[in-house]
């Protein structure tokens, strides 16, 4: 087996004796030593007894003249055979003359800085975005692309229908049996049909359809962008003739737009539908009970105010996860970044324009 | 350890897919030795790379590298011979979230106890070595010229003082000069630390300068394993139409711009 590097001082002679192998796995003690090595004058450099030598040694061996030589000391190198020193001589003529730089701190006042400008100017691109979507939106709205707008319908609404579908039930199953117990203390089980209805159709409906659909799509949208752009697809459709804008983002925007306000109808049927299950199972509501109470527990506003939230939440989805697609830097890092700050900062304005939303109906009396 | 052999290829086959690229493939590639790999595009060389570098295991055959059969390792002896083999990969595969220096680092920290300011200085020495300038250190690949990013992934692969260097066009997006220099660092550490070379290249100039043989890749084999001088002298017609597409001096001596 191979032995690690070592460094020997004999002061008697004062003589250096490395031994065993310089290779670059095999330094840390020789290394170690010539830091804790304390000689002064002139020594000689013996390598008599160094097994194997690798570009990594032959800098060891540099580094114990340049350690000699920040004390005022002196190593003699004469005692290398041939091979070594031009193994030497090689890394010596490579090696930097400069210091190493090290790691650069950011101190906290800068990153404060540097954050908050980047907030800033963040805002303003997405301004500037949404303004050029809005300015090509028109402009090629009449060559709109229909094959993608189809592409992109089913793959953020058709394929969403399974998990959408499945969750919405799941929930108004949930909300179903947390207000059903209460209700059941007074005798009103009935009651549980207004609940239901109004909380699937108004809020929940609207809501969680755009947060699957933010946290499924607009992932997706980010992240297939910014790919894009670090692989240079979007400047080759740019030389092309093709903007990136008609080609990418606007099938999607439009496609969101289309899908969010369907999925958020299916979204609150479904939640009625896991309602239903719930109340007939447990509350004694029963299924023709139910249906026929159903149309009179909201006025149609509630159904309106939760169907016209859809749209504008799929335009927050869109712009923003492709807005994020394009603020991909060229780094693999840099997407998966993008894409978490794309879900997190829609979902964020989703509830958000959800919080106006309301209070405006309210200010309405809707 | 004394095996003169640093890779030795038996019968091996290698799939694309579901498509079959070479079969009954036999290869040996001496220690200190430089090989050169040509063929065709779509002959399968960086396949056959990836295969040799233990990055894709072969569909059959039997494979040895640096002495050690490749089918039986364990994950403790992969990662020991994967540290005596340094990868260049075709489009540098520089980690984009690191700097250039952390890149070169990063095997070092993986595989060496060396403290951090000496992991620094020695990665400074591999650029160095690769013939990049000091202030490309701090910069991240995004920065880097086509031919920079080259050679600090070639620093990279140089990072551990490898036994055994796989290249896949390491000359490829490199102006002449810098080509030169680098076949010229390929010579030098051969000789001076005995490194074994097995690299996949277009660049005729460069196959003159370094290769000690070339093997040819064409119909999923081997069509030729010679040095190049006699490689270029073969009747055979696809390596006959390879070299006359441009026409060079391979004479006795090495090439000489006409």
């Amino acid at each position: 087996m191979p032995d690690m590097a070592g460094l020997v001082s004999e002061p008697q002679t004062h003589t250096l004796y490395a031994r065993g192998d310089w290779t670059v796995a095999r330094l840390d003690d020789a290394v170690r030593a010539m830091d804790g090595w304390q000689g002064q004058g002139d020594w000689r450099l013996n390598t008599d007894s160094v097994g194997a030598l690798d570009t990594a040694g032959a800098w060891a061996l540099d580094r114990i003249g340049r350690v000699a030589q920040a004390r005022g000391a002196q190593v003699d190198y004469t005692a290398l055979t041939a091979q070594q020193a031009a193994l030497l001589e090689l890394v010596r003529s490579r090696l930097p003359a400069d210091a190493v730089p090290g790691p650069r701190s950011v101190s906290a006042l800068e990153g404060l800085g540097r954050g908050v400008v980047g907030k800033l100017t963040d805002a303003l691109r997405f301004l500037d975005f949404i303004g050029r979507l809005a300015l090509e939106g028109v402009a090629h709205l009449g060559r709109l692309r229909l094959t993608r707008l189809v592409q992109e319908i089913d793959a953020a609404g058709v394929r969403a229908l399974p998990i959408l579908g499945l969750l919405a039930f799941l929930m108004g199953v949930v909300i179903t049996y947390q207000a059903g117990e209460p209700l059941k203390t007074f005798g009103a089980n009935i009651l549980v049909v207004n609940l239901v209805g109004v909380t699937m159709l108004r809020e929940m409906g609207p809501l969680l359809a755009a947060i699957i659909v933010a946290g499924r799509t607009g992932s997706a949208y980010t992240a297939q962008i910014g790919t894009m752009r670090l692989t240079e697809e979007l400047d080759a459709l740019r030389s092309i003739g093709i903007t990136p804008m008609e080609m990418l983002v606007l099938p999607k925007v439009l496609a969101l737009t289309v899908c969010l306000p369907l999925l958020t109808l299916y979204a609150s049927a479904l939640g009625i539908l896991g309602g239903m299950v719930v109340a007939d199972g447990l509350y004694g509501v029963g299924y023709a009970d139910f249906v026929r109470r159903l149309p009179g527990t909201f006025a149609p506003s509630t159904f309106w105010v939760g169907l016209i939230k859809a749209p504008v939440f799929a335009l927050i989805i869109a712009t923003v996860a492709c807005h994020r697609g394009f603020q991909v830097s060229r780094s693999a890092e840099s997407i998966g970044r993008e894409t978490t700050t794309s879900v997190v900062q829609s979902i964020f304005l989703v509830i958000v324009a959800d919080a106006v939303f309301s209070v405006v109906f309210q200010l309405l009396g809707l | 350890m004394s095996d003169p052999l640093a890779i030795e290829a038996k019968d091996l086959a290698t799939l694309a897919g579901e498509r079959v690229l070479h079969r009954d493939l036999s290869l040996a590639v001496r220690r200190g030795e430089v090989l050169a790999l040509v063929g065709g595009s779509g002959a399968g060389k960086t396949v056959l790379l990836r295969t040799l570098s233990l990055l894709q295991a072969p569909a059959a055959g039997d494979l040895h590298v640096l002495g050690e059969d490749a089918a039986g390792l364990g994950q403790t002896a992969l990662r020991a011979l994967r540290r005596r083999i340094g990868i260049l990969f075709q489009q540098g595969a520089l980690f984009t979230g690191l700097s250039v220096l952390d890149n070169v680092c990063l095997p070092l920290a993986e595989h060496t106890a060396l403290s951090a300011p000496c992991r620094r200085e020695l990665a400074m020495l591999r650029l160095g070595l690769a013939g990049l300038p000091p202030d490309a250190a701090g910069k991240f690949p995004a920065e880097l010229s086509g031919g920079m990013v080259k050679r600090a992934a070639l620093a990279r692969a140089l990072a551990l003082d490898p036994e055994l260097l796989f290249l896949d066009e390491p000359s490829a997006g490199l102006d002449p000069i810098t080509a030169a220099g680098l076949d010229e660092l390929l010579k030098d550490l051969r000789e001076m630390l005995g490194l074994t070379v097995v690299m996949v290249t277009h660049d005729l100039d460069s196959l003159a300068r370094v290769s000690d043989r070339v093997a040819f890749l064409g119909r999923g084999a081997l069509l030729a394993t010679a040095p190049l001088a006699e490689l270029a002298a073969s009747p055979e017609p696809e390596i006959r139409a390879y070299f006359a597409a441009s026409p060079r001096n391979f004479g006795g001596s090495p090439c000489t711009p006409a």
